[in-house]
């Protein structure tokens, strides 16, 4: 049989028409579906109570504080779980917060509070590892050397890391009596440049 | 340039070749819309894999997990619902395509020698679809799902000889869980699937060994059918055709998705739902109830669940009720046994002379097949409707069975609203135990039976709304005698309640059912005159208040005004009732003042005996000092969940009943460090040992919200104890 297949036929072009519409209807779904999680939004960080930090028991050297929050893994809820930790240092004297100077206190600027506190996160600007504090120097990543000096710069420029620690915003908690504690608020910044920016963004 | 690239190709893969062997296949006698079935039937099998590959990238196999991320993807995931219902709805089109192929099949005798082959592997495939169904009903884990499965692995453990073993191993070991759903996943994604494909190569294969059976090439016998007279091109007409069919299965899928079958998420007040015109209108339509069904997380605890497969295997849920007992085995295996075992020896009728008879023996033997399956399945949807189907024709008017069927579709009823309201609560997230976590603490559904087991033997729960889960309850005895002990809790805390307590404090609803036996200065027990202990009315002081008010309305000299008092008490019990918000929500100043006037009016004699919290403000600031007596429990934060707490688990306690306290004392006795509280607490002379009873602080907490109607989600809402 020597009849040739038509390529130019009405009824090939409309099965080819009917498959490209069926592909549309079907693909825009699939694809969306496909990159939801570049839609999904991290969670909205407020002021957490930092425990492990007195602050009438801060010296020079740093101190690890750990931060709950209620933790959402896509559809598992964590009540209570640890989101992160931060290192505190004193930099200056505690100041008068008895009245009204607590509200004036916590409303000031960060550069102005960080005249008596810095709080970092504990993940290294690099690529997201823990850094542990170095005693008299300041602190030092484990992954591939990235050092610091107490007030978070970097402690010189052969540094894998290409910004120094990353600094959260603090308050001092106004509900305990003894005006002993900090609330931060946590968040994740990108690795492996020199903008502070959040991660995600 | 296209014609020479495309030369390239062809000259070192030989695609040319291979699109010819598709889409030149000849077809004799000429392209038909009867055989557009095949393709529909590998059409949606794609759709299938294509959408299970997709799901497979947020489904997770484990008991604790796997409903959780079903119900994400639902409701989370942007098309989520419709991937997930085209995947649902897939498979109950396969089967309908199924029986059309099948049907056409033996119409048009292709299951006749030479075709025997491809007919057992259509059988196969029959087998592997229904086996992908069987298993994928079970991977969200939910209750419909479950509750077939396991009714399915019972019957398989029937089979003689091997049966407990292939249970056994079905399941995973000996009980439903972790290892069940991660076999029935393998079998579901890797090992049907597998099996699917090679079948369908082989019986593709096969086919065009022997051509399409038509008129004029009933035999196969001619092994190049291209070169038979008449014989068309696939392309373009069957291809057409095919196609178009396609879309057609396409489009009655797409529909039965969009209609929505899926359980709708209220939105929380305030809140507006995104417009037609926006993304997640379309995106996340699962809210609004489109795509598939998902039934509540699967729960093993649950007595009365109306276990039912799905639609396309309720003939085998019917056959089964014919043959109860140690007949089982004729329903299960035997019957279904043999009829795949008549279906296989179909061909076997149809050799040489005797062609014909096997023609019509084929047709015969799949249509009287298929209208009993359709009987039964009518069957078995009739004995589930009290009022019959098919607008009251086929109707079993017996009692009995009117009975089943109404108790059928209450329990249908109640699991539907449990699996709305499991949809709910999980938006906000769902514990690491899995979601039927979040419905065992929801106060919502489960108060009402924790209310009954825990207070119910003493207290009575009258309902105020229509709410489903809202039902009342009242302790009685083997014969109906109520025999409550204690106050109705249903109205509890709120205005209404407080004002018929002020009105008349005897009321059943009230006091009136608390008795006490009669004790002497001494503390011993006052005998009747048959020598019995002297039973009296229980906490009688606020009857003997009302006493007093009655009089003063009547007394000779300066009566109290009955009208003016009564606005008052009404003031009061507005006030009191208002004591339950938060200090920082009790904005209402007029109100406020009105209630604490009355209350602390000497007329009114209230705080001779109660003392409550009162809201002064002295230059700008706010203080709330506690005023008045201690005869009587303190009603600040009266009928919230602290003062309902501090009732449950001390009531013994200065603050509320104090000497004259009747009730048990409710506490934690786990857990470490508690015993030290205990000690305390039973040195305490109002809670003597033996009026105590254990209760959980979870099961506490969910009396606390079901009675104070907060349904708000335990986990993702508020934290448990606010």
């Amino acid at each position: 049989m020597e009849q040739e297949p038509d390529r130019r036929s009405i009824l090939g072009w409309a099965t080819c028409g009917l498959g490209a519409i069926f592909t549309a209807i079907i693909g825009v779904p699939i694809v969306c579906y496909a990159i939801d999680p570049r839609h999904r939004l991290g969670p909205k960080s407020n002021f957490k109570l930092v425990e492990g930090i007195k602050l009438d028991e801060l010296t020079a050297e740093p101190r690890q504080g750990v931060i709950r929050d209620v933790r959402v893994d896509a559809w598992t809820l964590y009540p209570n779980d640890v989101i992160g930790r931060v290192w505190v240092v004193k930099v200056g004297d505690k100041p008068d917060l008895t009245g009204d100077k607590l509200r004036a206190f916590n409303d000031n600027t960060m550069a102005e509070k960080e005249k008596y506190l810095r709080v970092f996160t504990t993940i290294c600007p690099h690529l997201g590892c823990s850094v542990n504090s170095e005693p008299n120097k300041g602190f030092a990543c484990p992954c591939h050397g990235a050092e610091f000096k107490l007030d978070g710069s970097r402690a010189n420029n052969a540094n894998p890391a290409l910004r120094g620690m990353d600094t959260l915003e603090w308050e001092i908690d106004d509900t305990d009596p003894d005006s002993n504690r900090i609330k931060v608020k946590y968040q994740n910044f990108a690795t492996s440049i020199e903008e502070k920016k959040p991660a995600g963004s | 340039m296209i014609k020479g690239i495309f030369d390239w190709l062809d000259h070192r893969t030989g695609v040319r070749k291979m699109m010819s062997v598709m889409f030149l296949e000849g077809i004799p006698g000429g392209a038909k819309w009867r055989y557009v079935w095949g393709s529909c039937l590998a059409f949606v099998f794609s759709i299938q894999l294509i959408t299970g590959l997709l799901l497979m990238t947020a489904y997770s196999p484990s008991s604790s997990q796997a409903w959780s991320s079903v119900h994400f993807i639902q409701y989370k995931m942007d098309f989520g619902w419709l991937i997930r219902g085209l995947h649902h709805f897939g498979s109950q089109t396969m089967m309908v395509l199924l029986a059309l192929h099948m049907l056409q099949v033996v119409i048009a005798g292709a299951h006749l020698p030479p075709r025997e082959v491809n007919w057992w592997l259509g059988i196969g495939l029959l087998s592997l679809t229904m086996g992908l169904s069987l298993t994928g009903y079970l991977l969200p884990w939910d209750q419909k799902g479950y509750w077939a499965t396991r009714v399915a692995t019972n019957i398989a453990s029937n089979i003689p000889i091997l049966g407990d073993d292939i249970k056994q191993l079905a399941v995973g070991g000996p009980d439903y869980g972790n290892h069940t759903l991660t076999r029935f996943y393998a079998l579901h994604v890797g090992i049907l699937p597998l099996g699917m494909i090679v079948l369908i190569v082989l019986h593709l294969v096969i086919f065009r060994r022997h051509g399409v059976t038509s008129a004029v090439n009933p035999d196969g016998l001619v092994t190049k059918p291209e070169n038979e007279r008449g014989a068309e091109h696939f392309w373009p007409r069957q291809a057409f055709y095919d196609m178009l069919a396609c879309m057609v299965v396409f489009a009655i899928m797409l529909g039965l998705v969009c209609y929505g079958f899926g359980h709708a998420i209220e939105q929380p007040e305030g809140v507006e739902a995104p417009g037609v015109l926006e993304y997640n209108h379309w995106a996340k339509a699962g809210e609004r109830g489109k795509g598939a069904d998902l039934d509540a997380p699967a729960d093993r605890d649950t007595p009365d669940y109306p276990a039912r497969p799905e639609w396309y295997f309720l003939f085998l849920f019917q056959l089964l009720k014919y043959f109860p007992g140690d007949q089982i085995l004729v329903g299960t295996v035997f019957i279904p046994g043999g009829v795949m075992l008549l279906l296989a020896l179909l061909p076997l009728f149809g050799y040489g002379p005797l062609r014909t008879f096997g023609h019509f023996l084929g047709m015969l033997v799949v249509m009287t097949l298929f209208i009993l399956v359709g009987i039964l399945t009518l069957f078995a949807l009739r004995d589930d409707s009290p009022d019959g189907i098919l607008w009251g024709l086929l109707k079993n008017n017996e009692e009995k069975a009117v009975e089943y069927a109404e108790r059928h579709q209450k329990s249908v009823k109640e699991a539907d609203v449990l699996a709305k309201r499991a949809a709910n609560i999980a938006m906000a997230g769902t514990p690491v135990e899995g979601g039927h976590m979040a419905m065992r603490t929801d106060p919502k559904t489960a108060g009402r039976k924790l209310f009954e087991t825990r207070c119910g033997s003493c207290h009575s729960f009258s309902k105020q709304t229509g709410d489903f889960f809202e039902e009342s309850w009242i302790p009685k005895d083997k014969d109906g005698k109520v025999i409550a002990t204690a106050s109705d809790l249903g109205d509890f805390g709120r205005a209404t309640w407080v004002r018929s307590l002020l009105k008349n404090p005897l009321d059943d609803k009230h006091f009136g059912r608390i008795k006490t036996v009669e004790r002497d200065d001494k503390g011993n027990a006052v005998k009747d005159k048959n020598g019995k202990d002297n039973i009296i009315q229980g906490l009688t002081r606020m009857s003997g208040w009302r006493k007093g008010i009655d009089k003063a309305r009547i007394r000779a000299k300066d009566p109290v005004n009955a009208d003016e008092q009564e606005r008052e008490f009404d003031d009061v019990a507005e006030w009191l009732a208002y004591q339950s918000k938060p200090r920082d929500q009790r904005k209402d100043e007029a109100l406020i003042k009105r209630g604490e006037d009355a209350f602390f009016k000497e007329t009114n004699k209230c705080f001779d005996c109660h003392s409550v919290e009162k809201r002064v403000v002295d230059k700008g600031k706010v203080t709330w000092p506690v005023e008045g007596g201690e005869l009587g429990p303190n009603l600040t934060n009266y009928g919230s969940a602290d003062w309902i707490r501090g009732m449950i688990m001390n009531p013994g306690h200065e603050s509320r009943y104090g000497e004259q306290n009747l009730m048990p004392a409710f506490r934690n006795t786990d857990g470490p460090g508690n015993e030290l509280l205990l000690r305390d607490f039973r040195e305490n002379k109002n809670n003597a040992p033996g009026k105590m009873i254990e209760m959980s602080d979870i099961e506490r907490e969910m009396i606390i919200r079901w009675m104070l109607r907060d349904y708000r989600a335990v986990f993702g809402g508020a934290p448990i104890a606010k």
